[in-house]
């Protein structure tokens, strides 16, 4: 029976992978809490001014760059590689990279590429924010205003095919992305599978809502289609290329990164700011 | 004995010198035991012991030990008869005694002492727990599936076992379909290449089925799913002839089948032809050749089914020929050799069931099947020590192609031109196969053609009762096979085409078309050898504990088109059960067992890795709206080349699971127990695939750039530690043996998963690293509950017997998986759940079955009425989207009735 502790010890033996070229890189990311006052305009033009509503802020976009450079923008941006056409710019290569808060479809046309994640925390939370700060309450198939988060959970459910809140990946009750901490709101980021190049730099930037609360970085033609009842579109999906081009889409009222580490080892904890905002 | 092992290991050697270098075995015996003792209970040394059975050449005898115990090992599954004899005492005879493949059945015998000479007979009270074993399975005997208002084939009564969920292909405990292994008298009968079944056999030329959902018997070299042990019959020194005829007819039910609206869950009926017909015929002759000898058995039958799928215009036609035949020789009692040989043509015309859209001349036909040999040699050395070998070959072989041409309309398949010879295959004319539901889809079948084999030989050696502070029975064994396929892939004419529309699904709304020029037939070879090495031992201290332990050690080595090592992977699998009859009478057990089960995997994961990738390079052009075709290209898009750009992390691990099981037994009445078993599983390391170049959002749903800036799909295959699988379950079971004219088996089968499963590679994921689970799959096993059951009674009146049946499935719960794949458009990834349409309602599908026995002069006659989903109430699988927007779901299992009639001589 002495055969046992080796059984037992096997059995718990685990299996690593040792091969793999990507390590993961965890720090935070800081943006300052003026970045939530933001102008909006509804469809009749009148225009409202907003103060301090996280729930506008747009998703955070992180790369991990070989380095950083000045002059190209009027914020410091990623080197780039040749610049092959007049109107092209050049290609960044990310190392990798993450996002904090991702486009998410909000299950109704009228919310396509304007539902960002870790933002919202309840269904009723979502009709909140588009009724009484955007002025733009959230219309059903019949063109009626949504009248209840149940309304809304069972057509999520419909068009999702989901099954619990669970999958709803924009409702996070609890589960927010930034938390406040002083003058900035800060999130925990994790960079997962990242290919490591001693002294490469973490560089992001966070899209902000146009007045008429567009994210630039969200395709509305893009994204698997939707096929409910009579209506026929697509969910939207955010650009493929957003590390390896962010100048295409970094627009006015974005926060750049303008306090960008540099990371040495695989443990460094980063800590990237995106202090400048874009005008 | 020492002279035993060194014979033995110099076996080995031999072996593990010669042999290629797989990895299953099975057993296909069980095991008799007992003690003899007075009526003081005294035990009696010298006991002459002498077993029976019509599936026994000859007779076994012994005599009892010190110990008053006799013990026969190897024996082929049957009923048993144990006549003990002693001086001095009356003559014990016990009938109708069990054995089963991979059980012990333990008969204890009281003897009398008398002054005259008496033989006193009774029939054994049928044993219904295996106080020995850890397994977790489910034995069905012949009698039991011939009684049972199922399918006739060992694919569907499968289904019947506690922890299995899905259809043909089943998914046992949270496995996938392509991870199960099939045995056929104990032998490996996987698909090489897919890892599901390979062959389709003669339903009454199986003796016993073994489901084994968890075993922790290291000689069961099972990998992460289930093992599915098919154990023929063998023949007896007894002429018989079972033969039988059915119709089954399912097209006059209500058609509440195929629809479902896109906004809900309600059934609504349909136009659509549900065409459901299926007929059978058999015949089984066996007997002696020379009595207690040599005997045979030869089987023939033939199957054909026509089934519409999802309101497919053309049913799918399915004709089966399945012949087995094999002989077995015991020229003298330490040896006994069986040679057999299956095989099972089958043609399957109109296979492409998902869509309605499908014209007549652009269906396909599969023609499969093949044929397997097999050898083996049992060489009992003495009633403990014996060696089983076994060598098989097997090659089997799926040919898709077009429906050849007929100028026979009234089949409605492929008509041909007049110029143009009866089945004749167009290889030629530019195809124009629709995608995404385009109308436009003559002359396209791809065609894929492939044989496969495998080789397999195996030995086991068994030393068994050896006496060592306790009882002990070892047993080890190696296991070596070589599997290779030789496929050839094409579309015909080269070309197909992609409908351009502004809306999904809309063909009113074509713009233009696209078509994509590929580089024409790719052909390649490759092969893959595994090894697989097993040592356990029995061990049992005290007579009411059994401890079993052990490991097994399974490698394996991929080759691809080069001929090049691709992929080699081995692991060691420990496993151990402690199994103990706390009042030693036979009628309780508590078990407890954990083990490691490896993957030994298939073909088609190594296929992802040949050179030359999918084989085929394309250009992708740019044309008009296609009212009719011209072949004129207006813009030559993109090229891509043939090859391959998928690679591998280096040092991969075989995918493995590590499984528990906690589990009390107890006969509460007599012939009947109730057991329950709580089980985990935990699968680890699954093949899956990376996008290396990728860079994703914070869920992994979305890339947001590239690091060498261009979206290429250079993938890598990986056994990544998020490419997992947890999955528990709950079994509560009801067993009765036959006895009182009736027999009972259900189950109830709570079970949470979590994770994923692995299918094909063409559903790897590119694993985002942010998915905390790698969730590519068709988990069919994420129902919550499950209930099995069935139950036989026999109305007395001989000769009028008349047997009735009732079987009931039951399942409900919600899909848990979520399922991601390549979107359209801006190479994102989209999350989509699978699961049934239904899946907050539940279904059940109840059957019954009425069989009344007619006297005739000589043998059986029999008429059999069965009638399967009496309650219309299950809905079908496989879904797919109209053109007007509606899920179109297929009805498998409509009400249907079968008639039958079966002879037995």
């Amino acid at each position: 029976m002495h055969i046992l502790p080796l059984l037992v010890s096997l059995v718990g033996c685990a299996y690593e992978e040792t091969a793999l070229e990507h390590v993961d890189i965890a720090g935070t990311v800081k943006i300052p809490k003026e970045a939530l006052n933001i102008e909006v305009i509804d469809n009749d033009d009148n225009v409202y001014v907003i103060e301090g509503d996280i729930r506008t802020l747009g998703p955070v976009y992180l790369g991990v760059f070989p380095g950083v450079q000045e002059g190209a923008y009027a914020y410091t941006s990623p080197e780039t590689g040749p610049v092959l056409s007049a109107t092209e710019d050049g290609d960044t290569y990310p190392y990798g990279g993450t996002t904090v808060g991702r486009m998410e479809f909000g299950c109704y046309e009228q919310l396509v590429c304007k539902m960002v994640t870790g933002r919202f925390t309840s269904f009723d939370d979502v009709l909140d924010f588009h009724a009484n700060v955007l002025h733009e309450p959230i219309l059903n198939q019949q063109g009626l205003p949504v009248g209840s988060a149940e309304e809304y959970r069972e057509t999520c459910y419909d068009v999702n095919n989901y099954a619990t809140d669970f999958e709803v990946d924009f409702i996070k009750e609890g589960r927010l992305d930034f938390k406040e901490d002083g003058d900035y709101l800060v999130a925990d980021v994790e960079i997962l599978h990242t290919y490591f190049k001693e002294g490469m730099s973490i560089w992001g930037w966070v899209d902000m809502p146009s007045r008429t609360f567009d994210f630039s970085t969200c395709d509305a033609g893009q994204g698997t289609p939707v096929n409910f009842y009579d209506q026929q579109y697509t969910r939207g999906a955010n650009y493929s290329n957003l590390l390896n081009q962010p100048g295409k889409y970094i627009q006015g009222g974005d926060w750049v990164a303008d306090e960008i580490p540099t990371i040495e080892s695989a443990d460094d904890k980063f800590e990237v700011v995106l202090g400048f905002k874009n005008e | 004995m020492p002279r035993i092992f060194s014979y033995v290991l110099r076996l080995f050697l031999i072996l593990l010198v010669l042999l290629p270098g797989s990895a299953i075995a099975a057993v296909t015996s069980g095991t008799l035991k007992g003690t003899v003792v007075d009526d003081a209970d005294t035990e009696i040394p010298g006991v002459r012991v002498t077993i029976k059975s019509e599936a026994l050449m000859g007779v076994r005898q012994q005599e009892t030990d010190a110990e008053g115990r006799y013990f026969f090992a190897q024996l082929p599954p049957g009923e048993y008869v144990i006549i003990a004899e002693f001086p001095g005492f009356n003559t014990e005879k016990r009938t109708g005694v069990p054995v089963n493949i991979g059980r012990t059945t333990e008969i204890n015998i009281s003897m009398k002492a008398t002054t005259g000479e008496a033989t006193i007979e009774s029939e054994v009270a049928r044993p219904v727990i295996d106080t020995e074993s850890g397994n977790v399975s489910t034995v069905l005997t012949k009698d039991f599936l011939e009684r049972l208002p199922a399918g006739r084939s060992y694919q569907e009564v499968v289904q019947m076992a506690a922890g299995v969920t899905g259809g043909g292909n089943p998914n046992v405990a949270g496995s996938g379909s392509s991870e199960n292994t099939y045995m056929l008298d104990g032998v490996n009968i996987t698909d090489p290449v897919t890892g599901t079944f390979s062959l389709n056999f003669n339903f009454d030329a199986i003796e016993q089925l073994e489901i084994l959902v968890a075993a922790y018997d290291p000689e069961y070299g099972i990998n992460l799913g289930g093992g599915i042990n098919i154990v023929t019959a063998s023949g007896s020194n007894t002429l018989k002839v079972q033969t039988g005829l059915y119709m089954e007819n399912g097209e006059w039910s209500p058609k509440l089948d195929s629809i479902f609206a896109a906004d809900g869950l309600e059934l609504v009926s349909t136009d659509f032809d549900s065409r459901f017909t299926l007929y059978s015929a058999g015949i089984v002759v066996s007997g002696p050749i020379i009595r207690d000898k040599a005997w045979f058995l030869a089987s023939y039958e033939n199957a054909r089914s026509l089934i519409a799928f999802s309101g497919n215009p053309l049913p799918r036609d399915y004709e089966q020929h399945s012949v087995f035949t094999k002989v077995t020789v015991q020229p003298v009692s330490a040896h006994r050799f069986s040679l057999a040989i299956q095989s099972d043509p089958t043609t399957v015309d109109n296979i492409f069931q998902g869509s309605r859209f499908i014209e007549p001349e652009a269906q396909g036909r599969q023609a499969q099947g093949g044929w397997l040999g097999m050898l083996s040699w049992d060489w009992f050395i003495s009633p403990e020590a014996f060696v089983e070998t076994k060598a098989t070959v097997q090659k089997s072989f799926i040919e898709v192609h077009q429906v050849p041409c007929s100028h026979d309309q009234d089949l409605g398949y492929n008509p041909c031109s007049p110029d143009e010879m009866d089945n004749t295959i167009d290889f030629f004319t530019p195809a124009r196969f629709g995608q995404n539901n385009a109308y436009d889809s003559d002359n396209a079948y791809v065609f894929d053609i492939g044989d496969r084999w495998r080789a397999e030989v195996q030995t086991k050696f068994s030393l068994l009762q050896i006496e060592a502070l306790g009882t002990h029975d070892f047993k080890t064994g190696v296991t070596a096979d070589f599997t290779s396929t030789h496929r050839s892939v094409g579309f015909s004419g080269n070309l197909y085409f992609v409908d351009l529309n502004t809306q999904y699904y809309n063909p009113d709304t074509l713009k233009n078309y696209y078509w994509v020029e590929l580089s024409g037939p790719h052909d390649y070879v490759m092969n893959a050898q595994t090894l697989g090495f097993f040592i356990q031992d029995v061990y049992k201290p005290v007579d009411n504990l059994t401890l079993r332990y052990g490991f097994r050690y399974d490698r394996q080595d991929f080759r691809n088109d080069l001929g090049d090592s691709i992929l080699a992977t081995g692991l060691f699998g420990p496993r151990f059960s402690a199994n103990w009859d706390p009042w030693g009478k036979g009628k309780s057990k508590l078990t407890g067992s954990v083990g490691r089960f490896n993957d030994t995997s298939r073909l088609e994961v190594a296929d992802y890795l040949n050179a030359s990738g999918s084989g085929f390079g394309s250009k992708l052009f740019l044309g008009e709206y296609f009212g009719e075709f011209t072949n004129e290209a207006n813009l030559d898009y993109s090229y891509s080349s043939p090859d391959n750009t998928n690679t591998v992390l280096p040092g991969l691990t075989a995918p493995r699971a590590d499984m528990f099981t906690l589990g009390a037994e107890q006969e509460i009445i007599q012939d009947l127990a109730v057991k329950i078993y709580f089980n985990g599983k935990f699968t680890r390391n699954l093949y899956a695939l990376d996008e290396v170049n990728g860079v994703w959002d914070e869920t992994g749903y979305a890339n947001i750039g590239f690091s060498n800036g261009e979206f290429e799909y250079l993938n890598r295959l990986r056994t990544p530690s998020i490419a997992r699988r947890d999955y528990w379950w709950t079994e509560f079971r009801l067993e009765k043996v036959f006895s009182n004219r009736w027999q009972a088996q259900a189950s109830y089968t709570y079970a949470i998963s979590k994770g994923s499963v692995q299918e094909s590679p063409s559903y790897f994921l590119s694993v985002a690293p942010q998915l905390q689970y790698a969730t590519n799959a068709y988990l069919g096993t994420d129902i919550r509950h499950d209930i099995t059951g069935a139950i036989t009674w026999d109305v007395p009146d001989d000769p009028w017997t008349t047997q009735l049946a009732l079987l009931i499935f039951a399942e409900s719960g919600y899909p848990m998986d979520q399922y991601y794949d390549s979107a359209y458009g801006a190479g994102s990834i989209r999350k989509f759940t699978r699961g049934t349409y239904a899946r907050t309602e539940g279904y059940w599908y109840l059957s019954s079955r009425v069989e009344q026995q007619i006297p005739v002069r000589k043998g059986k006659l029999s008429g059999v009425l069965q009638v399967n989903n009496f309650t219309n109430n299950r809905s079908g699988s496989g879904a797919g989207i109209t053109a007007d927007n509606r899920w179109v779901y297929g009805r498998q299992s409509p009400i249907s009735v079968q008639l039958g009639a079966e002879y037995q001589l």
